[in-house]
Parts: C-alpha cells; structure tokens; sequence
C-alpha cells in the first residue's frame, strides 16, 4: 500500500478542523492520524499504551508538530522521534503558533526538517497548508523505509 | 586644577550613598587639615606683627629678646606670602582668588629667596631685602639687617616645595617632602642653636644669622606643608561608582604610605645631618679645649725645664763635677724645643705670638748667664762663681721671664674657660639636636603613620559598605531577573495562546462565509469581514507588543554596523513589497555605528516603514536617510515629505499604542515607534521628531556615545 499518511500533533480541536478544512480545500486526501498530545503521538508512533500492536510497518509520509502540547511538548516529542532508529529519519515540520526565538532555534537543532507559523487570516494558513502538502507529500523523495 | 577641586562638594550630595565613607574620611583627616592652616595663619600673623613693629619701631617685635638678630621686613612679607599660598592648599577652601593666589605667592618668596642668594653668591646689589624701612634697617642690633644666606635658602625651599604640592605626580610630592624636610632641619638647626647658644648653627660664617622667630616660623610652616593632606585628583572626584571610589581611597593610601615613608626617610636624614653638624661643631670645641690646655701645660714645661737648667747649672758650680754638664746641655735643648712648640701651637694668636718674641731674649739670656757662670766656676773656681750668681743677674732675668709668662697663662686660661664653656654648649646641643631629632621624627612618623591607619580603617569601612552594597545589587540583580524570566514565559503564553483563538475566529467566520455564504444577506457578509478585520489586526497588534518586548530583553551584542547598507536592505523589502509606488529615496553612505544589528534593523524596519507608509499619499514622495552632528553629538535621521504630524503632539509619538492619525487613513499598530525608542535608549541614546501636518516628518535618533 502506498498510502501517505500525514501524523497531526494538535491538541486544539479548533486548529485541527481547520487544519483539516484546509488540505481539503487543497484537495489534499491523504489519511490524517491525529494525536491530541505528546504522549499519544509517540505511543501511535512507537506502538506503545494505547496504540499497543499497531502495525509498525504503517508510517507518517510527514509529521506536523505542534510545540505547546500537553503531557509531552513538542520539543521532546521531536527529540525522541530523532533519538529512536525506527523513526529518527521521518521529516517533522513544526506548525505553531509563536515564532520566539528560542522555539526556532531549538526546533531546528532537534532536527526539525521545517517550521511554519500559524497565520491568524485563514486564508494565509489555507495557503501555508496548501504549499506545505504539495512540498511534503508530492515533490519531496521521502526517506527509505526503515527495516527492523 | 584649583577650579576642578572646587566641584568636588557640589556633586556630594548627588552621590549621597556612596559618598558615605568618603565624608567619614574627612572627619578622619581633619586635623590633618586644620594642622597647616594653623600654621599658616601663625606665619601670616607673625609677618605681620614684625612688619608694625618695624613700622612702629617695636624692639620686641623685630627681635623677640633685646639681643638677637631683627627679623627683616621683607623675610615678614614673604612669611604672609607663604602663608596665604599654605592656606590656598586647603581642600576646604572656597574662594578661587585665594587658590589661585597660592601658586603666585608660592614663585614670589622662591623667587626673593633666589634673587638674595644670587646677591650673596655673585655680590650683586639689588637691595631685594631693603625696599622697607631701608633707613631703619641701618640702626638696629647686627645692622645692617639683611635676609640671612640660610632663611634665603629656606624660602627657595619652601617656594619650591608649595609650588610642587600642587602637582599630582608621586614624584613631585616627593619633591615637596624633601624641600620641607631640609627646610624643617635648617629650622630646627638655628631653633637648636639658639637654645644653646651655638651661633653657628644659626649663621652662617661672618654673614647675618637668622632671627629666632624667622626660624620658629620656618620650623612651622614646613610642618604644615609636610602634613597638608594630598590634592585629590580631579578625575577621581568624577566618577561616583564605588568600585572607583575604593581605588581613589586604594591610591591615596598608597600615597600616604608613600609619603609616610618620605617623612621618616627624611626625618632620619635630617636628624642624621643634624647630628654630624652638631657633634662636629662639638669636636671643634673640644679641639680648641684641649688646644688651650695643651697651650698652658707647654707654657708650664717651658718654665719647670727652665728651672731644671738652673738647677743642674747650680749643682755643677756647688760640687764642680762635670756629670751635671749633661743634663743641663739636655734641659737647654728641652728648653729651646719647648718654645719652638709654643711658637707653632699658638701660631693662631698673634697676642701669644708677640708675647713669645717678648720671651725669647730672656730666655736666652738666662740660658746664656748660666753657661757663663759654669765657665767661670771652671775657671775661676767655686767662690767666684758664686758670687756671681749672687750677684742677682739671673734672678732679674728670671722675674723678668715671668714677667711675660704670666700675662700668656692668663690669656691662655681665659681662652680655655670660654672654650670649655662653648664645649659645654655644644655638648648640650648635640644632646638636643639628637634627642630633639628623634622625638620630632618619632611624633611625625607616629603621625604619618596615624594617619594611614585610620585611612586604613576608613577603607575597610568603605570595603565593608560597597561590599553592602553589592550584595543589595545582587539581591536587586536576582529579583530582576525573576521578573525577566516572569515576563519571558508570559509572553511565551502569549506568543502561543492568544494567536489560537483569533485563527478560530478568522477560520470559522471565513467557513461560515464560505459555506453557509448563500444564506446570509450583505449585512451578515459585511459583519463577518468585520470579525476577521478585527482578528486580523489583534493579530498584528501581539505581533508588534512582542517585538516591543523582546527589544528590552536578551543580550544585547555590540558590532560595528553599517547603517547605510541596513538602510538600502529595508528599502529594498518595502519596495519589493509595494513595486507600484514610486517614491525617490535617498540614502547616506558609510554610515557606521556601534550597535545590536538586530535592534537597529528593528529601528530602521520602523522609522522607514513609517516614512514608506506617510508618504503614500504624497505625490513625488522623497525619503532622506542621513546622519548630522550637531553639538558635537552624531545623531541620524529619516526624513520623509509624508503626511507629517502636529508637533503640539510630539510628545505622545513614542507611546505605546499611540497613534496620531485614523486607522482608515494609515494602518498601524501605534507600538513602532515606542520600540524604537526603547531601543535608542539600550544603547543608551534617544529619539526625537521634528514635523508639521502636510509637510513631512524627520524622526531622528542617537545610538549613545558609541555612535562614530
């Protein structure tokens, strides 16, 4: 199967039925698994607690991460996605809110492959998303598959 | 310099905290102060007091004991002098004029003092010491008065030693030491000299001596000076942190110390010299002593020997036998060898001297008579000597010797007397010069050494108080940075929270427009796009009070940067941007400043855009980027021909949230310019603006003193 699945890391429900009438409007069809939090995101990815099981071969075509998240924030979740073999290839693209400073600069040197800031007008967030998927799941070569 | 000392009270009460121990040293030293300026009100009285007697004709006032030498007017002139110019040293002292007056009158009596000994040493005439009372001078005690050789010197001293405490450098305040040193030690010699009636300690060879008092005066105005407390720098006084207030109190302990070890260097070596000269003059005495006994005990052998010739000759006519001819030709020669001596020791006498040419014949006519007699008893026999002898002849010649003799032993006794009794007086001299030395060194050593240890405990009083201080600052330190690091993670939140509800906001109310568009009339469409409006624009406006936030917190760098080049960057977005307006702008070259790049681009983002964004309704719209140095301070400007603003509102431009124009006319956010202006201040400028409506604005700002 060569489904391309997009990982959501949102914990806002607003933001992510937005995020989703977005790439629908972009016609962007791709399977989207949401994780409300830091730690569902990494069991659905480790296939840990609740996710226990889950097949592993079924990996995110891209990850968007979201930073202030709660249980786990989005810094960790990028360090452990980086630390652990199976998944330390996958591109993460940050989508937040904030453009502090310091949020980029530690997005970046825990390997994060893209940043985004959210923009308030929703027709610039649509656009954002539009180009993002079309980089993400159409022009971009993902990484090999990982064999365990 | 005397002018710079003057601001040091004025900016006192400004720095009141950490001048605290400061004004606790001045209590400290305060007697050090008050010490000199005695001494020089002392000097100024006495100069005085001698000039109206000299004008009245006062003995007592000219010459202290019916006796001694006057002091001379113009020695009374010079000590008012140099006691006006001692005062001026003050640090407490208020009245420029005094002050500066200090260092003319510190030339004026080095200058007399040198004008009389170049009189002395080339034999010039310039009557420098007889302008006053030059008739008076000729009738009194050692007239005619003159200024002594030695009180000459003593105000070249103490000239020179005035002229160099005004000098910051160690070198010139060793200078200062040395010329008080050797002044207080000529001062001390004569006041010495006095005390013990060893005029050559106070005069100097046949010339006039130095007045008692002129000494007195000597002695204390070159303790004044020796104790007058250090000039504190001027560049010291300026800088009120404590860190500098610590090393100013750091180098002037090192200076007293400095000097405290001058102080006793010199004492010692005046004490010292003082000691030579006086033991010295003490070996003469005794020389001279022991020479006029020498004198009498010669004058003693010459007649005892004399009498053992006769004695020899007499036993030689009694008995006949030749063994008494030996002795006698022995006493002869004793005799003749006796008065050559005499001859040579008393070769100092001319008295003496003429004396023995008195005593020569009859001694050789006693001599001669005795060998005659001795012939004629080998001749002629006992009985005809010996009536010879009792003839009388001898005795004649004998009385006639003693004749002579005794007015030599009486002279020579009389020397002996005044000698032994001068001997006396220098012994009591050098006793009173070496234990006199020691106790003045003793007290000014111990008080050097007071001093130093008081400023001692002063300085580690201020130790413990800028220690004080630095724990409050770093309390203060602490508590700021808990706000810092408060306001960090509050705008954090905000960075982060309060953007997410207004995408909702915009994102739904564009669904509803979107989906649910057909079933909405136009005021429900218009409403819609009102709520996005204002989404949209607090947006923005967390956008901008971030950036306002974020210019006072973080590290700020500091580069060389080029203004020009950030300047042309800007432009080129803003056109970029906007490639339809057509707006002439121009931009200095080199512009080079020493700021955060970042913050200054934050500035020109700003003060350009407001330029760009004024301007848009002008038709030839010209931007001006330049740089101006106006009071010696280089400050650059944006200058447009834009909309401009009331200057009566010129006050209200650089807060935030304040705006001077409709939102329908101009967008913005009103924080812009409140950022720029906190940025000039972090790097310790400012901003200003000068304007008029229709008629452009110029916005200008400084980057503080690191501007090139």
């Amino acid at each position: 199967m060569d489904e391309k699945i997009i990982l959501l890391v949102e914990d806002n429900p607003d933001d992510e039925a937005l995020t989703r009438r977005a790439l629908k409007k972009n016609q962007i069809l791709n399977e989207i698994v949401v994780a409300r939090d830091g730690a569902e995101a990494l069991e659905w990815l480790f296939g840990t607690g609740r996710f226990a099981g889950r097949n592993q071969s079924v990996a995110p075509t891209v990850i968007l991460l979201d930073l202030k998240l709660p249980k786990v924030d989005g810094l960790e979740v990028l360090q452990r996605i980086r630390a652990d073999a199976r998944t330390k290839l996958l591109p993460v693209v940050i989508l937040t809110s904030s453009k502090e400073e310091q949020d980029l600069a530690q997005s970046y040197s825990r390997g994060a492959n893209s940043y985004i800031r959210k923009p308030v007008d929703f027709t610039q967030f649509s656009e954002s998303i539009r180009n993002l998927g079309l980089y993400w799941l159409v022009l971009n070569e993902a990484p090999p598959a990982v064999i365990h | 310099m005397a002018g710079e000392d003057l601001v040091a009270p004025a900016c006192a009460p400004r720095l009141a905290p950490a001048m605290r121990p400061r004004a606790h040293d001045d209590r400290v030293s305060g007697w050090a102060v008050t010490l000199p300026s005695a001494a020089a009100a002392i000097a100024v009285g006495v100069g005085v007091l001698v000039l109206i007697g000299w004008g009245l004709w006062i003995a007592p006032l000219m010459s202290m004991l019916p006796g001694l030498v006057p002091m001379n007017p113009m020695s009374a002139v010079c000590f008012i002098v140099a006691g006006v110019a001692l005062l001026s040293l003050d640090g407490r002292l208020k009245m420029r004029r005094i002050r500066q007056f200090g260092w003319v009158g510190a030339g004026i009596i080095a200058a007399v003092g040198l004008i009389r000994l170049v009189e002395y040493v080339l034999g010039w005439h310039l009557r420098i010491d007889q302008f006053l009372f030059s008739e008076k001078l000729e009738h009194v005690a050692f007239a005619p008065n003159r200024m002594a050789p030695n009180t000459a010197t003593n105000f070249v001293l103490l000239g020179a030693g005035l002229l160099c405490r005004r000098g910051g450098h160690w070198a010139m305040r060793m200078l200062t030491t040395a010329c008080a040193a050797l002044t207080i030690l000529s001062a001390f010699l004569a006041s010495v000299g006095y005390a013990n009636g060893v005029n050559s300690l106070y005069g100097i060879g046949s010339f006039i001596p130095m007045a008692l008092h002129t000494a007195a005066v000597f002695l204390l105005l070159a303790l004044g000076l020796l104790l007058t407390p250090t000039p504190a720098s001027s560049a010291d006084e300026a800088v009120p942190e404590d860190q500098a207030h610590l090393l100013t109190r750091h180098q002037s302990l090192e200076g007293k110390i400095k000097f405290g070890f001058g102080v006793a260097l010199s004492m010692s070596l005046a004490v010292g010299i003082s000691a030579f000269l006086s033991i010295a003059q003490f070996a003469r005495d005794n020389a001279w002593s022991e020479h006029s006994r020498d004198v009498l005990m010669r004058l003693d052998d010459l007649e005892s020997t004399l009498s053992g010739a006769e004695t020899q000759a007499r036993g030689f006519v009694i008995s006949g036998q030749e063994e008494y001819v030996q002795p006698f030709r022995t006493a002869e020669d004793v005799v003749r060898r006796d008065f050559d001596a005499l001859r040579k020791e008393t070769a100092d006498n001319p008295n003496q001297q003429r004396r023995l040419n008195d005593l020569r014949p009859f001694i050789d006519a006693r001599l001669a008579n005795l060998r005659s007699t001795m012939q004629l008893r080998r001749e002629r026999g006992f009985y005809e000597a010996g009536h010879t002898q009792l003839a009388g002849e001898g005795k004649r010649i004998m009385d006639s010797f003693q004749g002579v003799l005794r007015p030599m032993r009486d002279e020579e006794e009389v020397l002996q007397k005044k000698r032994s009794s001068s001997l006396a007086s220098s012994t009591r001299a050098t006793f009173a010069v070496i234990i006199g030395g020691c106790v003045l060194a003793f007290v000014l050593v111990g008080f050097a050494g007071a001093v130093i240890r008081r400023d001692m405990g002063a300085r580690a009083r201020a130790e413990r108080h800028v220690r004080e201080l630095n724990q409050h600052l770093d309390r203060h330190a602490a508590q700021l940075e808990a706000a810092n690091k408060e306001l960090e993670a509050f705008s954090y939140a905000v960075s982060h929270d309060l953007r997410a509800p207004l995408r909702s906001i915009d994102g739904f109310s564009k669904a509803i427009m979107e989906d649910y568009g057909d079933k909405l009339d136009r005021d429900g469409h218009d409403h819609l796009r009102r709520v996005c409006d204002a989404a949209d624009r607090m947006g923005r406006l967390i956008d901008d009070m971030l950036n306002l936030s974020r210019v006072t917190r973080g590290e700020m760098r500091h580069e060389r940067i080029n203004l020009s080049d950030i300047a042309r960057g800007v432009v080129t977005e803003l056109k970029s941007a906007q490639p339809e307006r057509d707006a002439e702008i121009v931009i200095a070259d080199r512009m080079l400043v020493e700021g955060d790049p970042r913050l200054v681009r934050v500035v020109l983002d700003n003060l350009i855009g407001n330029a760009w964004k004024f301007t848009s309704k002008t038709a030839q719209a010209r931007i001006e980027v330049g740089t101006v140095v106006r009071d010696g301070q280089r400050s650059y400007y944006v200058r447009d021909n834009g909309a401009g603003f009331d200057m009566a509102f010129a006050h209200k431009l650089f807060g935030a949230f304040q705006r001077l124009h409709a939102m329908e006319e101009f967008s913005g956010t009103g924080i812009g310019l409140a950022t720029v202006q906190r940025i000039a201040r972090r790097h310790g400028g400012t901003v200003w603006a000068e304007g008029a409506v229709g008629r452009g604005a110029t916005f200008s700002f400084t980057l503080g003193g690191a501007a090139v």
